[in-house]
């Protein structure tokens, strides 16, 4: 099952905010847990972690980009039965 | 179903440092960090981001407003048998706690005749390029690599900075850690693609004193350091375009100095440009030309060229600003006059 990361909500003053870096590239396979990316509003900066194991399907936006509070981030392919070996 | 291709992992630089500090306090209980917003703050610019949450407050330890004080006591805590970091948190403030670290912390070892060490870093922040003017945008390393006592470390990529940093944290000298603000990472600097880089998960050293070829040509060779090795690269990415082929070597430390690897990159290349985004006289760049000049001289084709600031304040106006900052503009500017030279 594939599912949507978005931009966290971080300021109610401010809608925009900064994708600072992406860890992982579409492809990866990732742990519940593990850093996807750091993104940044206004100076307050919050790293997005994996909600589920699985696999990086695609990356929205480009590390850089001013984006969205809500807006999509990436897909990742969720995987079924857990983490995978580290 | 195969299992997905194992990609390459990537850190900021900020984090790739946060992760040398972490590993280091894990294996040695004698290593804590201590400065200005470097615990709840997890570091300004990032550099000891986690660290309070993992080790607690008695080894990231949040300071007050007095760099003489807590400078001074990381000292005193290194000749005692701890290996302190602390951060002073920009370069340009080393004013007020300067006696520490060039009287003390770099001639304690001399004037205790070899019998006290002095494991200490000082990690600090340099650089400009954000509109931040003439107090929080100096570079100063060369100030600093003037003085006996010190080594001075400047990395330029993530995985440097990790490597250095554990190289630094297991030194039995006073290192001091120049991080420049545009390599870390920061949502609110210029986006840098070369801030986030692969990182190796394990501890591993880089050695202090060995510069590295970043890039490599054969028509001239550009000797630099820190976010002008990321301008370097760019302007030699356009210039290869045009035919030149230029060299770029990443000095890594200025003390000690590779003053070998400097040599005999000129010896290939046989032409000469230093690029330094700290200032002109007295400094860096001075120090890489004599040096070609003690020991390669007869290689060049050409006379060395520099680009550093010139010896003016940084401007806060940001046209004025862009105007005496070394950039990827000037440095292909300058390769080219260079190329022509005979």
């Amino acid at each position: 099952m594939s599912m949507e990361i978005c931009m966290p909500h971080m300021s109610d003053e401010v809608d925009e905010g900064v994708l600072v870096a992406w860890f992982v590239q579409p492809g990866a396979a990732v742990n519940a847990g593990d850093l996807l990316a750091e993104v940044q509003v206004e100076k307050v900066s919050i790293e997005i972690r994996a909600p589920a194991a699985g696999r990086v399907k695609d990356l929205a936006v480009p590390a850089g980009a001013v984006i969205s509070q809500g807006a999509v981030l990436m897909s990742l392919e969720e995987r079924t039965g857990g983490d995978i070996a580290s | 179903m195969a299992v997905a291709a194992q990609t390459k992992r990537l850190l900021t630089t900020s984090k790739a440092i946060a992760e040398a500090i972490r590993q280091e306090m894990e294996r040695d209980p004698s290593v804590f960090v201590m400065g200005e917003d470097i615990g709840t703050y997890g570091g300004i610019f990032g550099s000891t981001e986690g660290l309070l949450k993992k080790f607690g407050p008695d080894r990231v330890m949040d300071t007050p407003i007095s760099e003489t004080a807590f400078i001074g006591a990381a000292l005193g805590a290194a000749v005692a048998g701890m290996r302190p970091i602390v951060e002073l948190m920009f370069v340009d403030f080393f004013g007020v706690c300067m006696d520490q670290i060039y009287n003390q912390m770099g001639k304690f070892h001399y004037k205790t005749g070899g019998e006290a060490k002095v494991p200490v870093v000082v990690m600090t922040s340099i650089g400009g390029g954000y509109g931040d003017s003439v107090a929080h945008s100096q570079v100063l390393y060369a100030t600093f690599a003037h003085l006996p006592g010190l080594k001075v470390v400047v990395p330029s990529s993530p995985r440097d900075a990790k490597g250095l940093m554990i190289s630094a944290i297991r030194d039995d000298n006073p290192v001091v850690f120049f991080f420049h603000k545009g390599i870390m990472g920061l949502g609110w600097m210029q986006y840098n693609p070369r801030a986030t880089g692969e990182v190796p998960e394990e501890a591993f050293t880089v050695p202090i004193g060995k510069a590295e070829v970043k890039r490599e040509g054969r028509d001239l060779t550009i000797v630099t350091a820190s976010l002008m090795v990321h301008r370097a690269l760019d302007a030699a990415e356009i210039l290869a375009g045009e035919g030149i082929d230029a060299e770029v070597l990443d000095l890594r430390s200025l003390v000690p100095l590779d003053r070998e690897a400097i040599c005999n990159s000129v010896r290939k290349t046989r032409r000469l440009l230093v690029v330094d985004e700290d200032y002109l006289s007295y400094g860096m760049t001075g120090e890489v030309v004599a040096t070609v000049a003690e020991h390669a001289l007869e290689f060049l084709d050409s006379p060395p060229a520099r680009l550093a600031v010139p010896d003016v304040s940084i401007p806060y106006s940001r046209p004025l600003e862009e105007y005496v900052l070394p950039g990827v503009e000037k440095i292909i500017g300058a390769c080219r006059t260079l190329a022509k030279q005979s």
